[in-house]
């Protein structure tokens, strides 16, 4: 099973992320903060993190620059708010692997 | 003249005066005169535009200069040259400048933040009906139905919120009426009570009659208190009260909550200043009662204050005139 972490704080978001995912066959973890999220991509068995740029706690860009850092290649794909042009060249220059703006259809995910 | 003489001889003496030459003289000096009248003249008007031109030439490059500075460029000032009075207004007119960019840049970061704000619902709302399936358990389907209904009532308070601060810049906005400032203060006692479980304690001025609109007094101070819950634990003290000072009355919020960082209290004071914090489901939760806080104090022609501390809690104030003068 394809498991994914995602850290997201919007419980609602979460809400209709993993109803989504786990319809489509996937595990999911939820964490809701940037330190937690971070901790839990090192410790955890993910094969994807789908990360919040706006956490609390650590913010997603410092999030993707931990788990960077470790050399962990854990594919990583932002979600955001945030849709400048800068935002998103300096995620994906972060080592994202793809950037989806909120809102977004879920449709062209599974 | 005809001469007679004593003896009868006759004679006539004729007098002749060769004026000629003076005439030539006088009329050569007066064309020297206006010669140099005229030069005189010419001089005078040259050195006279000459110096006015010098004068006038910081004037012109002010005009030149900001002329140029369109709405897109407020970040350009103008060049300060001299010390004169043409110095000084330049130095006036680049403040100006200075303060324009600055409201022009604090709207542009509040309508960056509306849109993220609104963002949020939409891509909550958006989420949950595209999964919405029309096999799924009626009590499901239920669910996602309320919290879509939620979520756009939010957005409703969201949008109402906005027009509220928009309209606070509007004459019309206030209708101020004498008002017992005791009895105020005494009265919110009750509004603020639902807003959440904490020691509530009310601390009224002396009696004190103001002018000033007490339906949006009130409601700067329940945002106020309802910002304070949010950063206090069930159980803390909350103390709202009023004081009168110098000519003005503040009316208070004290919380012994988390207190806010110097670089934060900074953030929260900015004309459109936004918490950053949404409160799933909350009441208020929209993130724009301070900035509604500030508009009502403004609009009363007084402003907000904090004093806040991390770790012993804050203390926001709305301090307005007495009297408030409708404009």
């Amino acid at each position: 099973v394809t498991r994914i972490l995602i850290a997201e704080d919007e419980e609602r978001i979460v809400a209709f992320l993993e109803k989504g995912l786990r319809a489509n066959g996937y595990a999911t973890t939820a964490v809701g903060n940037g330190i937690e999220a971070a901790g839990m991509a090192r410790d955890g068995d993910f094969d994807l993190l789908v990360l919040d740029l706006g956490l609390p706690g650590m913010d997603g860009a410092n999030v993707l620059r931990t788990v960077r850092s470790r050399g962990d290649r854990l594919p990583i794909i932002i979600l955001t708010a945030r849709d400048g042009v800068a935002d998103t060249v300096a995620g994906l220059e972060g080592g994202a692997d793809d950037y989806v703006t909120k809102p977004f259809r879920f449709a062209g995910w599974s | 003249v005809p001469v007679t003489g004593p003896n009868g001889a006759a004679g006539v003496f004729v007098a002749a005066h060769h004026s000629a030459e003076q005439l030539r003289q006088i009329e050569g000096a007066i064309q020297v005169m206006v010669a140099l009248s005229i030069v005189a003249f010419l001089l005078a008007t040259f050195l006279a535009w000459g110096v006015a031109g010098r004068a006038i030439a910081p004037l012109r490059e002010l005009t030149t200069a900001a002329r140029g500075i369109g709405e897109r460029d407020l970040a350009a000032r103008i060049p300060v040259a001299g010390t004169d009075e043409v110095a000084e207004l330049t130095r006036t007119l680049n403040s100006m400048l200075a303060r324009l960019e600055a409201a022009f840049g604090s709207q542009r970061d509040f309508l960056n933040d509306v849109g993220h704000e609104l963002r949020t619902p939409i891509t909550i709302i958006r989420g949950h009906l595209e999964l919405l399936d029309a096999d799924e358990d009626p009590s499901e389907r239920q669910k996602t139905m309320a919290l879509v209904l939620d979520e756009l009532d939010r957005m409703g308070r969201y949008v109402s919120d906005l027009l509220l601060i928009a309209r606070a810049e509007q004459p019309d906005f206030l209708r101020p009426a004498p008002l017992e400032l005791a009895e105020f203060v005494n009265g919110l006692a009750t509004r603020v009570r639902p807003l959440g479980d904490r020691t509530w304690s009310v601390v009224p001025p002396r009696p004190t009659v103001i002018v000033a609109d007490a339906d949006r007094l009130t409601q700067a101070m329940v945002n106020l208190a309802v910002n304070a819950v949010r950063h206090t634990p069930p159980g803390a003290v909350i103390e709202l009260g009023a004081t009168v000072e110098h000519g003005h009355a503040r009316l208070w919020v004290r919380d012994e909550g988390t207190g806010i960082a110097p670089a934060d209290q900074e953030r929260i004071f900015g004309r459109f200043a936004r918490g950053r914090d949404r409160v799933t489901g909350g009441s208020d939760g929209t993130g724009l009662g301070l900035a509604i806080v500030d508009a009502i104090a403004m609009a009363h022609d007084g402003y907000m204050s904090l004093d806040s501390e991390v770790g012993r809690g804050s203390t926001f104030s709305l301090v307005i005139p007495l009297e408030v003068v409708p404009s």
